[in-house]
């Protein structure tokens, strides 16, 4: 089979140590064997890389649950990010219910201009499926989510699913269409077959994938405020959390804060610290700046109408002495809205309507 | 599925250097630690930054002494080819502090859309089960005492350590369903959820 797709559950993973360091790679059995598992693992990092929960909110029973009526209103924002063109259409899914079997969901992606309709036609609670286009030509899609009718949410799911070839994977292996899709370049196992010599040029893509793989990103973060009558309703001032694992040497993270504000600058807390994420909670924020604090400052206030702020964090390694292995331990992440006190004087709290994190 | 003990994989929480061109132009000779490299990247994408980490903001309108004591979650994700193990916190306030016994987090995992219990092979941190019962969230406190405490609400999570059976905090093991869908399934009872965090990790080096 060509451009294989490995089936999840079967996986070999390549050991580095078949080829040692200053010799010459020839072809044979064990060395076109190893450099055909990189070949499928890199086929199956392109088809599931990247994949997975770009949003994911829940809200308390009887919380999102706008009154009926046939006006659509804008209920919940959100960015993800789309830096692989291989990925053009995420799956939204609600689990909601609607009294009159008659509601709603309706997703639009702002700059690909598409809509998604979900229909919510059971009384009680279960999960429904919605596909939606993307635009994949920026960074970042904005995603945005209305009801109509009678429709009660528990859950917003929106996810990019897996790459898809047609065939039975993953349940068994696949095959990846061929030539470019994005960045990424289908490797073909035929290229390393026994007793075939290792071609430059399919180094060379490896290489090349390597880095398009790499780029793509995790989101750690996607919160938006809920507005059950026709306006963004801002995070509520209790801290919303997420928990970024950190690589060696740290790793950056983008901040994108969709917001309003009606004073002077205003500060946002993103706090990264020791992995045991208790005693991160015991630090005043309000009094002195404990060490491991990042003080965004979003300038150019006041600002008179929602715009996305974005900004980028570097997080440290985290301390997490429990941690298997080598791994360099969790961070904990918060975003708490907070009063601003000028000349003595409280004014409001800034207005984050919504909140991603996207990272590496 | 190839385990570490199968042989010398490594697996580790960085690119080391991607090669250059210049190392495999046509005609000239690859050297074994350019291959090597490619290797040790490519592991190291589907093992560490292709996991997947399952972030859940849980909102609700109003102020934290508003929240509703009883109410239900679902959250749903696929798992990654490499995921063997994942680990799943949640940060919590209860109301034990305002007279409330019984306060509870209770979760399960099921795949979907079977809705077959994916429980069986996992443990958690308290105990199996998947029953919360028994946190410690007698500190607990309403919204007015918080903003003089500071946050104190609380997390819990499966834990890292996975010596011990029963009682002993472990990672919860889904090698079992990689490439399947799963949904957690939360309850609470008396506990006002703001947060649940899943995060894939391979075991040995991540």
């Amino acid at each position: 089979m060509s451009r294989i797709l490995p089936k999840p559950d079967d996986i070999n993973l390549p050991s580095s140590e078949r080829f040692i360091p200053g010799t010459k790679v020839f072809s044979g059995e064990d060395v076109a064997g190893c450099v055909r598992e990189v070949v499928g693992i890199q086929n199956l990092g392109h088809a599931t890389g990247f994949a997975g929960p770009l949003v994911q909110q829940c809200w308390a029973d009887g919380q999102f649950s706008p009154s009926t009526g046939a006006v659509k209103t804008l209920q919940c924002r959100w960015k993800i990010p789309t830096p692989a063109e291989a990925f053009d259409t995420v799956k939204v899914s609600v689990y909601a219910k609607s009294a009159t079997t008659t509601g709603v969901v309706t997703f639009d992606s702002i700059t690909a201009a598409s809509l998604s309709i979900v229909n919510v036609n059971n009384a009680a609670f279960a999960w429904f499926d919605g596909t939606l286009t993307v635009d994949t030509g920026a960074s970042t899609e904005e995603i945005t989510l209305s009801t109509t009718q009678d429709v009660e949410i528990v859950t917003v799911l929106i996810q990019y699913p897996d790459v898809q070839d047609g065939s039975a994977w993953p349940t068994n292996d696949g095959e990846l269409e061929a030539g470019k899709s994005g960045y990424y370049t289908p490797l073909d196992t035929r290229e390393v077959d026994d007793d075939h010599p290792l071609s430059a040029d399919l180094g060379q893509l490896m290489t090349d994938n390597i880095n398009a793989l790499s780029a793509r990103d995790r989101v750690y973060l996607n919160f938006s405020g809920l507005d059950p009558n026709g306006l963004d309703k801002p995070m509520e001032t209790y801290p919303h959390r997420t928990i970024v694992p950190v690589k060696r040497g740290g790793t950056e993270l983008d901040v994108y804060i969709y917001a309003e504000g009606f004073t002077l600058d205003y500060n946002l807390y993103i706090k990264h610290g020791p992995g045991d994420a208790r005693s991160l909670y015991q630090a005043n924020v309000n009094d002195n700046e404990p060490p491991n604090i990042t003080i965004l400052t979003i300038a150019g206030q006041p600002v008179p109408a929602p715009a996305w702020y974005t900004t980028t964090v570097t997080l440290r390694e985290g301390l997490d002495a429990d941690a298997p292995g080598r791994y360099p331990g969790f961070v904990s992440l918060e975003i708490l809205p907070q009063n601003i006190v000028v000349l003595g004087v409280s004014y409001p709290r800034v207005k984050i309507y919504s909140a991603t994190i996207i990272g590496e | 599925m190839t385990t570490p003990a199968d042989r010398s994989v490594l697996v580790g929480p960085s690119i080391l250097r991607v090669p250059d061109d210049e190392e495999m132009f046509i005609g000239e000779t690859v050297r074994g630690r350019t291959i090597s490299t490619i290797a040790d990247d490519t592991n190291h994408l589907l093992g560490y930054k292709f996991l997947r980490t399952v972030q859940c903001q849980v909102e609700l309108d109003g102020t934290l002494d508003a929240f509703p004591s009883e109410s239900d979650y679902r959250i749903r994700w696929t798992v990654s080819p490499l995921a063997k193990y994942v680990w799943i916190g949640f940060w919590y306030f209860g109301e034990k502090a305002k007279g409330v016994n019984s306060t509870t987090i209770d979760a399960e995992l099921f795949t979907y859309p079977a809705g077959a219990s994916a429980s069986a092979t996992l443990e958690w941190s308290i105990e199996n089960g998947l029953e919360f019962t028994g946190l410690p969230m007698d500190d607990l406190i309403g919204w007015a005492d918080r903003r003089a405490l500071n946050y104190l609400e609380r997390q819990t999570s499966t834990g890292w350590t996975t010596a011990g059976t029963g009682t002993e905090p472990r990672l919860l093991d889904v090698s079992a369903y990689v490439g399947q869908e799963l949904e957690l399934r939360v309850s609470v009872d008396h506990v006002r959820l703001l947060n649940i965090m899943l995060v894939e990790v391979y075991r040995d080096l991540i």
